[in-house]
């Protein structure tokens, strides 16, 4: 029916080197952290107060609130919609300005930071 | 294999896929912790790298960095595929298992996307099928109690109309940059390049989809949603009923972008 779930695979490399992505899982990390705990830190510490942004008339759900439960909790636009009593449009309106601006931001000053060199 | 019963249209073009392109795709998808995810990002990463790979055929310049489906944070958070033309705006390329299934777009990929380009991807992911292509639309018109917005792959348009697009928003470029920098209009726009992207977009489905005779309104609607208007006049008093002076400027503005691209997007016709 459809192409079956991707799975990380060995594969031959431009020189013709098999590589296969086991071995190279210490790579997954930085300094012992993998990359997605370096973003949940983030979101939870919000050193630069950048997250603090709110949607209008709702000032408790901030950038910090919606990115640590799309990212940590997984939870959906229509659960999230439920919740807080907000249609998906105004959540999703939101998340595109302002959360995934700063979560760009964030990958790009990891990025020059130098520290994401062994990710991409 | 893929077992469709579908058939990607004639004008449908079919590229290749490098090994450099799944390295990339690889290291992307080895960041997230579950297979559904590792799927999703895997996928993305190769509809964005095949349309871009189409789109620099066409002259077009493009720009992963800025990019969302490029970025490994938003990658945890998004499913989106989104691929920056450079001077025109976001393409979302939607990668989809089969040509029986439609177009499907998540909330997180509704907004500054000037169109949504469907990606068929063979099952040894070494080509992808550009099967064509919708332009932006306004969130505001889904149906709440189904979120995630699907389009049949009959209602796509050909990625030779995709070109005609392109071109119209590089026509109404200039025109509206133009008028929004005149005394009289500038105070009332945000001057975000991005928005301007956008704006030609939004103006550009209302040329097409609507009479002349709702330009004013529905040019007004757009103007007036999202990040379009200066704060100043987005905080515009409007309570003591009736029109207020800044709507009714703003709609003589609506009307006066899209008869200026109006004109030169007929022109564009007339050459064609």
């Amino acid at each position: 029916m459809s192409n079956k779930p991707y799975r990380v695979q060995p594969r031959v490399d431009d020189e013709g080197n098999v590589v296969d992505p086991i071995d190279q899982l210490p790579s997954r990390s930085f300094g012992g952290i993998r990359l997605e705990e370096r973003v949940q830190e983030w979101v939870e510490a919000d050193v630069l107060n950048e997250l603090q942004c709110h949607i209008q008339s709702h000032p408790h759900i901030t950038c910090q609130v919606l990115i640590r439960r799309r990212l940590l909790e997984e939870i959906s636009w229509k659960e999230l919609s439920d919740e807080y009593g907000i249609p998906i449009p105004t959540l999703s309106a939101f998340y595109q300005r302002h959360c995934a601006k700063k979560l760009l931001e964030f990958g790009n000053r990891l990025r020059e930071a130098g520290e994401a060199d062994q990710y991409l | 294999m893929t077992n469709s019963t579908n058939q990607p249209s004639e004008l449908a073009i079919t590229v290749p896929l490098s090994t450099a392109n799944r390295g990339q795709a690889e290291a992307f998808a080895q960041h997230q912790s579950s297979s559904a995810k590792q799927d999703r990002v895997y996928r993305n990463t190769l509809a964005v790298s095949a349309v871009n790979y189409y789109l620099q055929l066409q002259q077009f310049s493009t720009d992963l960095e800025s990019c969302n489906s490029w970025s490994i944070p938003n990658q945890f958070c998004e499913d989106a595929a989104d691929l920056m033309v450079v001077g025109l705006g976001k393409v979302e390329c939607r990668p989809i298992a089969s040509l029986d299934e439609p177009l499907s777009l998540p909330p997180e990929v509704w907004l500054d996307r000037i169109g949504y380009i469907a990606v068929h991807l063979n099952a040894d992911f070494t080509e992808a099928t550009l099967l064509g292509f919708i332009t932006a639309f306004n969130p505001d018109e889904l149906d709440p109690d189904n979120p995630i917005k699907t389009i049949s792959l009959s209602e796509l348009q050909s990625l030779d109309d995709l070109m005609d697009y392109f071109e119209r928003l590089e026509l109404g470029q200039p025109i509206v940059e133009q008028l929004l920098s005149t005394p009289e209009y500038a105070p009332l726009v945000e001057a975000d390049p991005y928005a301007r992207l956008m704006l030609v977009a939004q103006l550009e489905r209302i040329y097409r989809c609507d009479p002349p005779r709702k330009w004013r309104v529905k040019g007004e609607n757009v103007l007036s949603e999202g990040s379009h208007l200066a704060a100043a006049i987005r905080k515009g008093d409007t309570s003591g009923g009736g029109i207020s002076v800044d709507r009714l400027k703003i709609q003589d503005l609506a009307e006066e972008l899209l008869e200026r691209l109006a004109d030169v997007w007929r022109q564009g016709e007339v050459q064609q």
